[in-house]
């Protein structure tokens, strides 16, 4: 009897035993196939993180233009460098030539216009990089990504006014230490991971010191070629409210003083009813709802006709047909109003460079020079009414004032012959009273910018039937207007605010949308190197 | 120790009763091993499908997000498309999408050199874009489209750039793409769905990518 009981449990035990031994290879072979897949899922996410690192790498870049290549003057580049002779030097200290006559920096100053006007040619020249190098950063799934940016400064461009640039990001993430190989040939040809070498194609994106990030490894690279944002490409552009005409027929609309067919004769505003009108008068505004009353009225058209789009920063709410963040826009075409719009504005400081003259004796006018080399005047006080003497010299003339006080003309007019372009650089208030400024000129000839005030508010005002032809920067100044002004030109500003109207307008010249240096910069073109 | 018969022989009851608790233990066992195969067998298929799903959505986002131009056509060559924005398109049958690329490489020839090689940037039309001479690279057609490969035998999602196909998924009958554009034109959103492997299983599993466009639409 024992000897069968012990026969009858071996037998038990090897059943078993076989049993659990084909559910443990089952299972075996099951995960053996499926977790390469969960891994190719870690895979996957890396390799996005790549584009997103690539991406920020573009961000930063365009941040470091924003500083460094905005406004009147040269930036100092921090951070950035170049290869001068085999060895990684800071870019500030750049004497590499691109050729004789041309270094990286020169470029980058003619590019700012500071240099003399270059020819267009086509292809356009690209001069050396300057580059970030091995910026780290750690992706949201902990992976250590390596990025380098480079930054190219493209000349000459089709306008002395244009700057552009070519940035070219590479990101390289760190896969899982065991993607040794990779499960699916499919998967292979999209993400073109690093297994156990970098590919030889990267190398060339890999400027610098070389990247840290050992293999595995995934790379993508995002290039964009970004252009400049300058000061006058909208009609009326806020950092806070915009508030049109409240009586009368005023409207915004526009015109292009370059072109016969769209405007008057000798490029004036057409007259209000013309064909020659155009409809590019577009108004924006960068103020926000606060958080707890997100829908809401962020411009007050006030019944305005406004030929062109209106754009606020949020306010409309997308459940609603009704465009809730302009109000009384009855004269506004609904599809023209749009809610995503913002736009950084800082205001310009006035050229460091160059010797500043005292301003002309009274009755006397100012002076211009070449546009290669404008003349400049420091007026210590307030400046009122002037003139500009004609350019006797080749092409156009240009003159830059800058102003301690006020500009305050409380009699005559600013006038500016047509073959000069005058740049006013204001610290004070600005008031035009009721007197017409730079009357029969194209509003690009007569720049004001207001400057930094630190914080102290500054106005522009002007009002009864003053006719103002001018383009006015001014990130820190409310600009007021009153009774029935008519603005030719276009106005930047913290906020503008229209009472009353009567037959005027404001008219937007498109000429301006070339004019001035930029404020910042945005993408033109987005590719990612799939192919590299 | 010697045995008797009457200590060999076994009931009918005894027997029936061990055959029947014999039937029952082996029945169990033969069924938990084929639910768990079937259930593995799912995991295997789910963890496929995902990863086609991943791969197909994560192809057509990075198109979108440097596209110029979205459109569905019925055509083989993707001509006399229209238009996407404000609508939403499922590739199956004969509708492709046809995604307009901005021209940036020398080449779309495979085998060409410099098919890896990009444009230089030119000055037309006062902007600065790649191309070549005076004139700004046109754009590049690519269409994605789901349909029998002879090659593979079976259902497949492809993208056609020039000569160049590429095969994002085999086997794809179970996985549905569609793709809707918001009516600014400027984002739209990648689904990608397939129908849950388990057993009886009406469930749809769907990953869905919101895709913002990076260049400005010029169709």
């Amino acid at each position: 009897m024992k000897t069968l009981h012990t026969r009858n449990q071996a037998s038990a035990l090897l059943l078993s035993l076989a049993a659990l031994a084909l559910l443990a290879f089952t299972a075996a072979y099951t995960l053996r196939r499926v977790t390469p897949r969960f891994q190719m899922a870690s895979q996957a996410a890396a390799w996005q993180e790549a584009r997103l690192a690539a991406e920020s790498g573009i961000d930063v870049a365009l941040q470091d233009l924003s500083k460094n290549a905005t406004g009147t003057t040269a930036g100092t580049w921090q951070g950035w460098k170049q290869t001068q002779n085999g060895a990684i030097v800071p870019a500030v200290d750049n004497t590499l030539s691109l050729n004789s006559a041309l270094n990286l920096v020169n470029s980058l100053l003619s590019l700012l216009g500071l240099g003399n006007s270059v020819q267009v040619t086509s292809p356009l020249k690209v001069s050396p990089p300057i580059f970030l190098d091995n910026m780290q950063t750690v992706s949201p799934g902990n992976r250590p990504t390596s990025v380098d940016v480079q930054l190219w400064a493209i000349y000459p461009t089709p306008s002395p006014y244009y700057r552009w640039f070519r940035l070219r990001a590479m990101a390289t993430c760190a896969l899982p230490p065991t993607s040794a190989s990779i499960f699916d040939d499919l998967e292979a040809s999209i993400r073109r991971y690093s297994l156990r070498n970098v590919r030889p194609q990267l190398r060339k994106d890999d400027v610098g010191v070389p990247m840290g990030i050992p293999t595995p490894n995934t790379s993508r690279v995002v290039e964009v070629l970004v252009e400049p944002v300058l000061p006058f490409e909208l009609a009326i552009l806020t950092d806070q409210s915009l508030s049109l005409a409240t009586s009368g027929s005023w409207s915004v609309d526009s015109y292009d003083s370059r072109d016969p067919k769209k405007s008057g004769p000798n490029g004036a505003y057409p007259g209000k009813g013309s064909p020659q009108i155009q409809k590019n008068g577009n108004i924006a505004s960068n103020a926000h709802r606060p958080p707890d009353s997100m829908y809401g009225p962020l411009i007050a058209a006030n019944g305005c006709a406004v030929l062109g789009g209106v754009a606020t920063n949020g306010g409309d709410n997308p459940a609603t047909d009704v465009h809730e963040n302009v109000s009384g826009a009855t004269q506004i075409v609904a599809s023209q109003i749009r809610n995503d719009f913002y736009r950084e504005m800082k205001p310009f400081a006035r050229p460091t460079g160059g010797i500043f003259r005292p301003p002309p004796p009274l009755g006397q006018s100012y002076a211009p020079e070449s546009e290669s080399s404008p003349a400049q005047y420091l007026v210590s006080g307030n400046l009122h009414d002037f003139s500009v003497a004609p350019w006797s010299g080749s092409g156009n003339g240009a003159l830059t004032i800058a102003v301690n006080g006020d500009l305050d003309v409380n009699s005559g007019t600013i006038s500016v012959p047509s073959n000069v372009t005058v740049k006013i650089y204001v610290r004070g208030n600005i008031d035009f009273h009721n007197y017409s400024i730079n009357q029969g000129g194209y509003a690009a000839q007569l720049q004001i910018y207001g400057e930094e005030t630190n914080g102290e508010l500054r106005t522009l005002r002007a009002y009864g039937q003053a006719s103002i032809s001018a383009a006015f920067y001014g990130p820190e100044y409310d600009v007021q207007l009153a009774d029935a002004v008519e603005w030719f030109g276009a106005v930047a500003a913290r906020s503008f605010q229209m009472l009353g109207g009567g037959q005027g307008g404001f008219h937007y010249d498109e000429a301006l949308g070339v004019v001035g240096d930029p404020i910042g910069f945005r993408i033109a073109r987005y590719v990612e190197d799939v192919r590299e | 120790m010697k045995r008797n018969s009457r200590q060999q022989a076994v009931t009918l009851a005894e027997m029936l009763i061990s055959m029947v608790g014999s039937t029952i233990v082996v029945g169990a066992l033969l069924l938990s091993s084929i639910e768990l195969q079937r259930s593995l067998h799912t995991s295997e298929s789910y963890a496929a499908n995902q990863a086609d799903q991943r791969r197909l959505m994560d192809c057509l986002s990075r198109d979108l997000r440097r596209a110029i131009g979205v459109a569905t056509a019925t055509t083989v060559g993707g001509s006399g498309g229209v238009k996407l924005s404000g609508a939403s398109a499922t590739i199956e049958g004969s509708t492709s999408l046809v995604v307009t690329l901005p021209g940036y490489y020398q080449s779309n020839t495979p085998t060409d050199p410099n098919f890896d090689q990009p444009m230089p940037v030119v000055a037309a039309s006062n902007y600065v874009d790649y191309g070549t001479g005076n004139q700004h690279a046109p754009g590049v057609i690519v269409i994605f489209r789901k349909e029998y490969i002879e090659s593979e035998d079976c259902v497949c999602f492809v993208r056609l750039e020039g000569d160049a196909q590429f095969i994002i998924v085999r086997n794809a009958d179970n996985l549905h793409l569609n793709v809707t554009m918001d009516p600014d034109g400027r984002s739209g959103t990648v689904a990608v769905t397939f129908l849950s492997p388990r057993h009886d299983s009406q469930t749809m599993i769907a990953m869905r990518d919101q895709v913002l466009l990076r260049n400005i639409r010029t169709d």
